[in-house]
């Protein structure tokens, strides 16, 4: 209940200031060169040069890591998310020539996802799917086998002590005895114990 | 298209040569940060570079 009263009453977002986050407030670079030349700096600091690659390092291809680069320049207001596309091919220069220098395997990330399907490419899978199939002989002789296993053991029957889960217990438990008669049953649920107390009050009683 | 397919396509364009002119003509008329601008910095840091087209063309020559 009180969580619901917490809540915010209907109109509430229009009195709040709107310039809470950076990316309300207009942009702070505007100029594509300056932009590109803040973008260079930050990127040859450092900080931000041994993040980037690292990342590009350990396997993020350089698209990934400059959409990160932009993307963080967009929620601290350097740029506007149309102004971060822009630039996105010079970072991506810039991110490729410093994993360069450094001498670093990257991957661009610029390739397709799925090579595009050839008649070589169809050829290989239906190669692949003939050698997969299933000689007929090979499969009627396991058959046989299974129904001879099958046949040997109806023959021989079910062996004693063999069951299942639920199946009577051995009679070591001495649970296979038989139903308990009437008086155990009475003494389990406690009525000949109650019976004989009560004898024993009257008696009390009459003394 | 999402934002990382925008940015995966304005990269390529790139690449291939193209510049945001439409956005460049508003404010500035030139930029220096062209492509070419990045094959010459690479070139200063590595020495020459050598382009397929070019080892395409040496190989050709080789091998006539």
């Amino acid at each position: 209940m009180r969580d619901m009263l917490d809540g915010p009453i209907p109109g509430e977002n229009f009195t709040s200031d709107t310039k809470n986050y950076p990316w309300h407030r207009p942009p702070e670079l505007t100029s594509y060169n300056d932009a590109i030349e803040y973008s260079i700096n930050k990127l040859t600091s450092e900080e931000t040069s041994r993040k980037i690659l690292a990342f590009v390092e350990v396997g993020m291809p350089i698209v990934f890591a400059t959409d990160l680069f932009v993307t963080q320049g967009i929620s601290k207001g350097k740029w506007t998310p149309d102004f971060a596309i822009l630039i996105a091919g010079p970072v991506a220069r810039c991110i490729e020539l410093m994993a360069k220098a450094a001498e670093i395997d990257y991957e661009m990330g610029l390739e397709p996802k799925q090579p595009p399907v050839t008649a070589e490419y169809l050829k290989a899978i239906m190669e692949e799917s003939k050698a997969a199939e299933v000689d007929e002989d090979q499969l009627a002789d396991a058959v046989e086998a299974v129904e001879g296993v099958e046949d040997s053991i109806l023959a021989e029957g079910v062996p004693e002590g063999a069951g299942g889960l639920m199946a009577p217990q051995n009679d070591d438990m001495g649970l296979t005895e038989g139903v308990a008669s009437l008086d155990e049953q009475d003494s389990m649920l406690g009525h000949g114990l109650t019976d004989e107390v009560e004898a024993e009050e009257e008696e009390e009683v009459l003394v | 298209m999402t934002f990382e397919e925008a940015i995966k396509a304005s990269i390529r364009q790139y690449y291939k040569g193209f510049q945001p002119e439409a956005s460049l003509s508003l404010g500035e008329l030139s930029t220096e940060y062209t492509p070419e601008y990045f094959d010459d910095v690479e070139q200063d840091m590595f020495g020459e570079v050598e382009s397929d087209e070019e080892e395409e063309q040496q190989e050709v020559l080789e091998d006539a």
